[in-house]
C-alpha cells in the first residue's frame, strides 16, 4: 500500500490469496452454519425408501433408514465445524492463561507450569483423549472436553514466549511503575500483545482438530446414534460399503473438504507470514 | 552423547509414570463401578464389598495408585468385561498385529518421504505439486483413504484382499508377517504382504507426505549452501552430493516432523484397523468402546501410550545421532 500512495497513483492491488480463500471459506462456513434454516428436512426425517441411489430424487441418495444422506452430511459438517471451534477456543483460553501466568510470574511458577506443559506434549494426545472420552461416556460434549484437554500446550508455549518478550518493553515497565497491580498489568497491558500470534497458530489447527474429532466419532466416541455426525455416519455405513458406498463415502468426503479448506487457508497464511518474516 | 541419552531416558521414565498416573486417574473417576459391572446386577452386597476390598478400592487415592503401578509391573490389567479373559492376554494376542501394521506403515511412509524429497531436490521443480499433494493427504481422514482403497483395489480391480491378516480367519493373531518370513515360506509371506498393503499405505500416506515435504524443503536449503558449491566445483556428481553429503545435513527437521507424526500414526492405526477388519489393538479397542469394556479400553490406551512414549524417545535420540551439536546439550 505504502509504495503505491507515495507516487500518488492509485494502483489496483489484486487481493492476496489468503484473503480470497479466507473469504470463500468464511462464506461457505456461514452457509453451513445456517444449514437448518435452508435445508428441506431435519437429520432424522425419513424421506424415502432405504438405500435409494444418488441422483434418484435425493441428490446423494438415502441411508439404511431412508434418511437423506446430503442433508445429514451438511448437518454433520455443521457439527464438525462448531466442535472444532469449541475445542480450539477452550485450548486458546487454557493455553493463554497458563502461558500468561508462566511468562509473567517467572521463577518457580514458570518452571512448574512449563514442565506440566512439556509432559502434556509428551503424552500421546489423541490416545489419551480417547480414554477420557470413553470414561466420561458417549456424548459430543465429553469428546470435546477430552480433546481440548490436550489441545492447549502449544498455545501455552507460544503465549509464554510472547509474554517474555513483551513484559520487558518500556510501556509495561511504565505501567508497573505507575502502580498498577501485576494482575492488571498482565491482563490489560501484556495480554493484548500476545493475542495475534496465538490466534494465527490456532487458526492453522482447524483442519487437524476436525480430523481428530472425526476419528473419535468414527470409533463411537461422539454423539449417540441418531445424531448426524460425519465420523459416526461413515462407520455406520461400513457394513453397506459394497452395495451402498455413498452412505459411508459422502460424509467422509465432506470431512475431507472441511479439513482441506482449513488446511489450504492455513498453508497460505503460513506462507504469507514466512514471507513477511523474512523481509 | 552418553549424557544426552541418559537424560532423555530419564525423561522418558518420568513421562511413563505421568502416563500411568493420568490413566489411573481416568480409571478412578469412571462413573461406573467395575466390580459391580463384573458381577452383574444380582450380586450380593457382601460379595461386592469383599471384591472391592480385595482390589483395594476402599483405600485412599494414592495408595490405590501404588497398587495400580504394582499391578502394572506384574502385568495385571484386570479382566476384560467382554472376553472375560485377563486384559493382558488379550493385548498380547493383538499387539503384534498392530506393531506389524504400524511398523510397515512407518517404513512405507519413510520411503515415500525419501522419494518425494529426492525427486524434488534433484529436479528442483515440483514444489507446487508437492504442496498440493501434502494438503490433500493431510486433509483426508484416514478412513476415507481406507474406504477408497477397498473400493478401488478390492471391489473394482480384485487385486488385494479387503481386510484381515490372512486368508483364514483363525490364524489372525501374533507375528503373521515375521513368522512367515522366519519360516522361509514365500507364499505365506506374500499372503501377509498382500493383506498388509492397503492398510499400511492408507496409514502411511499422510505422515509420509508431511515428512517428505519438510525433508524436500530442508534438502533444497542445504543444497544452496557454500560447502555444496565447493563439492560441485570439485567435480562430485549431483547424485553423490545429495545422497552422501546433503541428505544427512537435511535430516534434522524431517526427524522432528517424524516425531510429530508418531501420535497421528498411533491414533490412525486404530481407525485403519477398524476399516480393514485388522485383528489388532484398534479393532479390540473399537469393540471395547462399543460395549463399555473399560478395563480393555484402559489397557489399549496404556499400551499405545507406552509405544508412543518409547518411540518418541527413539526419535529424539536419532536426532542427537544426526546432529552432533545436540549432544552436549542436556
Amino acid at each position: 500500500m505504502a509504495e503505491a500512495t507515495v507516487v500518488g497513483v492509485t494502483r489496483h492491488r489484486r487481493p492476496s490469496a489468503p484473503i480470497v480463500v479466507g473469504a470463500t471459506v468464511g462464506a461457505l462456513a456461514l452457509v453451513v452454519a445456517l444449514a437448518p434454516a435452508w435445508l428441506p428436512y431435519g437429520s432424522r426425517k425419513v424421506v424415502g425408501k432405504p438405500f435409494e441411489h444418488p441422483l434418484s430424487g435425493h441428490l446423494l441418495g438415502t441411508d439404511s433408514q431412508g434418511r437423506d444422506v446430503l442433508v445429514r452430511s451438511v448437518l454433520g459438517l455443521r457439527t464438525s465445524l462448531g466442535s472444532a471451534f469449541i475445542v480450539i477456543a477452550i485450548g486458546l483460553v487454557v493455553g493463554t492463561i497458563i502461558g500468561l501466568a508462566a511468562g509473567f510470574a517467572g521463577g518457580i511458577v514458570d518452571t512448574v507450569l512449563m514442565r506440566i506443559t512439556d509432559v502434556a506434549l509428551a503424552l500421546p494426545g489423541p490416545v489419551v483423549a480417547l480414554a477420557i472420552a470413553a470414561a466420561l461416556g458417549p456424548g459430543l460434549g465429553h469428546t470435546l472436553i477430552a480433546v481440548a484437554a490436550f489441545w492447549w500446550p502449544w498455545y501455552a508455549r507460544i503465549v509464554r514466549g510472547q509474554v517474555q518478550s513483551i513484559r520487558k518493553l518500556p510501556y509495561v515497565e511504565a505501567a508497573s511503575l505507575g502502580g498498577l497491580g501485576s494482575l492488571r498489568v498482565a491482563t490489560a497491558h501484556v495480554l493484548p500483545g500476545t493475542v495475534g500470534p496465538v490466534v494465527i497458530a490456532a487458526s492453522l489447527d482447524i483442519g487437524a482438530v476436525v480430523l481428530v474429532l472425526a476419528g473419535l466419532s468414527f470409533l463411537g466416541l461422539g454423539s449417540p446414534a441418531p445424531a448426524a455426525e460425519l465420523g459416526a455416519m461413515t462407520s455406520q455405513g461400513l457394513q453397506f460399503l459394497f452395495n451402498a458406498p455413498w452412505i459411508s463415502l459422502c460424509p467422509a468426503v465432506g470431512l475431507f473438504l472441511l479439513a482441506a479448506s482449513g488446511n489450504i487457508l492455513g498453508d497460505l497464511l503460513r506462507d504469507r507470514l514466512a514471507k513477511a518474516g523474512s523481509r | 552423547m552418553r549424557r544426552a541419552v541418559v537424560t532423555r531416558l530419564a525423561w522418558m521414565i518420568v513421562v511413563l509414570f505421568v502416563l500411568s498416573f493420568v490413566v489411573f486417574s481416568i480409571q478412578r473417576t469412571l462413573p461406573s463401578d467395575p466390580v459391580r459391572i463384573f458381577f452383574g446386577r444380582n450380586a450380593s452386597k457382601e460379595l461386592i464389598a469383599q471384591k472391592q476390598h480385595e482390589l483395594g478400592y476402599d483405600r485412599s487415592f494414592f495408595s490405590q495408585y501404588g497398587l495400580f503401578v504394582n499391578r502394572l509391573f506384574h502385568g495385571d490389567l484386570g479382566t476384560s468385561l467382554r472376553t472375560r479373559r485377563p486384559v493382558v492376554s488379550d493385548l498380547m494376542d493383538f499387539l503384534p498385529g498392530t506393531l506389524e501394521l504400524a511398523g510397515s506403515a512407518a517404513f512405507v511412509g519413510l520411503l515415500l518421504a525419501l522419494v518425494i524429497a529426492l525427486t524434488g531436490a534433484l529436479r528442483r521443480k515440483g514444489g507446487a505439486i508437492v504442496r498440493v499433494i501434502a494438503i490433500v493427504f493431510s486433509s483426508a481422514p484416514t478412513f476415507l483413504l481406507g474406504l477408497g482403497a477397498v473400493l478401488l483395489f478390492y471391489r473394482h480391480f480384485h487385486w488385494l484382499p479387503a481386510g484381515g491378516r490372512t486368508k483364514s480367519a483363525t490364524e489372525g493373531n501374533g507375528w503373521v508377517l515375521l513368522r512367515s518370513i522366519a519360516k522361509g515360506s514365500p507364499s505365506k509371506t506374500w499372503e501377509a504382504i498382500r493383506h498388509l498393503a492397503m492398510p499400511a499405505v492408507a496409514l502411511a500416506l499422510a505422515p509420509g507426505v508431511a515428512i517428505g515435504r519438510i525433508l524436500r524443503g530442508s534438502l533444497l536449503d542445504v543444497l544452496e549452501q557454500e560447502h555444496i558449491r565447493t563439492m560441485r566445483a570439485g567435480g562430485l556428481t549431483e547424485r553423490s552430493i545429495v545422497l552422501r553429503h546433503a541428505l544427512r545435513n537435511a535430516l534434522l527437521p524431517a526427524i522432528s516432523m517424524g516425531g510429530l507424526q508418531l501420535g497421528l500414526l498411533l491414533s490412525g492405526v486404530v481407525v485403519v484397523e477398524v476399516v480393514f477388519a485388522w485383528p489388532g489393538l484398534g479393532l479390540y479397542l473399537n469393540q471395547a468402546i462399543r460395549l463399555a469394556d473399560f478395563p480393555a479400553v484402559i489397557g489399549v490406551v496404556l499400551v499405545l501410550g507406552v509405544v508412543f512414549v518409547i518411540s518418541s524417545a527413539v526419535v529424539d535420540l536419532l536426532q542427537t545421532v544426526a546432529d552432533p551439536r545436540l549432544r552436549g546439550r542436556a
